[in-house]
């Protein structure tokens, strides 16, 4: 609740009115809202991080995987669609209240045929919120009537991330993988990902 | 909160205490009532709280010829430092920072500009534990021809070990006559205020 001063200050001498007075009184009960707003806390009234609770600014989420051999428990192999993909492994879902999501995500991927040959498919990578695919996160081409050059190479080290508020509730936060180009599989190996919530 | 009654002075109202402390009143309740922690949101901004950022810190290297650094002689699995004209990859905090319940993660990005690699390039984060540095193996990104840069995003925790106090980034690759050649790196850390849930 604002402070404000009297519309209509009483004054030596003055002559008081009921309207004078009603009008000093009112803007003050307009302002209660029955909550305490900045104008209300004295600067600095919380001097040390330490008087905070732990969770009332930021809290972290992460998942992450090593794995580097072809074959090895851990990897994910993906076949060649014009679909995305969610991960494996790649997923991190929480209530959480009304904040920023910052989101980043981190993987390399390895095309290969089971018989050890290597090809070169194109790749992309994004970030999916409640199954939502963000087109702002995706490295890589979004449409493929437009982008025919998407990322291609024999050992892709890949990385995105998106800063994205979301309402109070539980949401699902994943990584989504397209590979294309090959009729063979892509490995992806060591990866994760990490969720910074954003609170105030 | 109470609810607030207003009770105006009509014209021709005697204006007394009375009078006057019936107007107050319905406010007057209400302001007391309202509670110390009812805060409408944004209440408490920077001017009450203190930075809940720790600390943050970046550290950036090399560039285009003649600041680029080479490395061979390597093989997997052994790693070498990250350097360029002595100045190595590596961020060193102002403070060893314990992992706690009001302290869950570290986070690590690093961006490495590519010039030229081998045939596989292996790139790691890895972190001192107050005695020997620790292979973060989740951070582990491997680049081949064609790759211009590598970025690694990793989350330090407790997981790892127990303290971060310097973080570095090293490389290796999969022959030891093959050479990497690196333009600008950069490296940063930041510490929050905050768990990891």
């Amino acid at each position: 609740m604002s402070w404000r001063f009297p519309k209509h200050p009483l004054l030596p001498g003055q002559t008081v009115t009921p309207e004078a007075l009603n009008e000093g009184v009112r803007p003050a009960a307009e302002e209660l809202s029955g909550q305490l707003n900045e104008h209300n806390w004295k600067v600095g009234t919380i001097p040390n991080e330490f008087n905070c609770e732990p969770d009332c600014a930021f809290v972290w989420h992460s998942e992450g995987t090593f794995v580097n051999t072809v074959g090895a428990a851990g990897a994910i192999v993906l076949q060649s669609t014009h679909d995305w993909q969610d991960l494996p492994g790649l997923s991190i879902q929480e209530t959480m209240p009304s904040c920023l999501l910052w989101v980043h995500v981190s993987l390399w991927a390895f095309p290969t045929t089971s018989g050890g040959l290597l090809v070169q498919p194109t790749v992309a990578l994004a970030i999916r919120i409640d199954d939502q695919l963000i087109q702002e996160s995706i490295i890589g081409g979004g449409d493929l009537g437009n982008d025919e050059e998407q990322l291609g190479s024999v050992r892709i080290p890949l990385c995105t991330s998106i800063v994205l508020p979301v309402g109070s509730g539980e949401h699902k936060i994943t990584a989504a993988f397209r590979a294309l180009g090959t009729d063979d599989d892509t490995w992806i190996y060591s990866r994760e990902i990490i969720v910074l919530q954003m609170r105030r | 909160m109470a609810e607030v009654t207003l009770n105006p002075l009509d014209p021709g109202d005697v204006l007394d205490a009375s009078s006057i402390n019936d107007l107050m009143d319905g406010i007057k309740l209400a302001v007391n009532d309202v509670e110390a922690d009812a805060l409408s949101p944004g209440a408490l901004n920077a001017n009450h709280l203190p930075s809940l950022m720790r600390e943050s810190k970046q550290v950036v290297i090399g560039g285009i010829a003649p600041a680029t650094h080479s490395y061979t002689g390597m093989a997997y699995p052994a790693f070498v430092a990250i350097s360029q004209g002595g100045t190595p990859l590596d961020v060193t905090l102002g403070s060893s920072y314990a992992f706690s319940a009001d302290f869950g993660g570290a986070l690590v990005c690093a961006t490495l500009s590519v010039e030229s690699l081998g045939a596989s390039t292996f790139f790691r984060v890895e972190s001192w534990d107050g005695a020997a540095w620790v292979s973060i193996t989740r951070s582990e990104r491997v680049a081949g021809e064609g790759s211009t840069h590598v970025s690694i995003r990793t989350l330090l925790t407790v997981a790892d070990h127990a303290i971060v106090s310097q973080v570095r980034v090293v490389v290796s690759q999969a022959f030891a006559a093959d050479t990497v050649v690196l333009r600008d790196c950069s490296l940063s850390v930041l510490i929050l205020h905050g768990p990891r849930e």
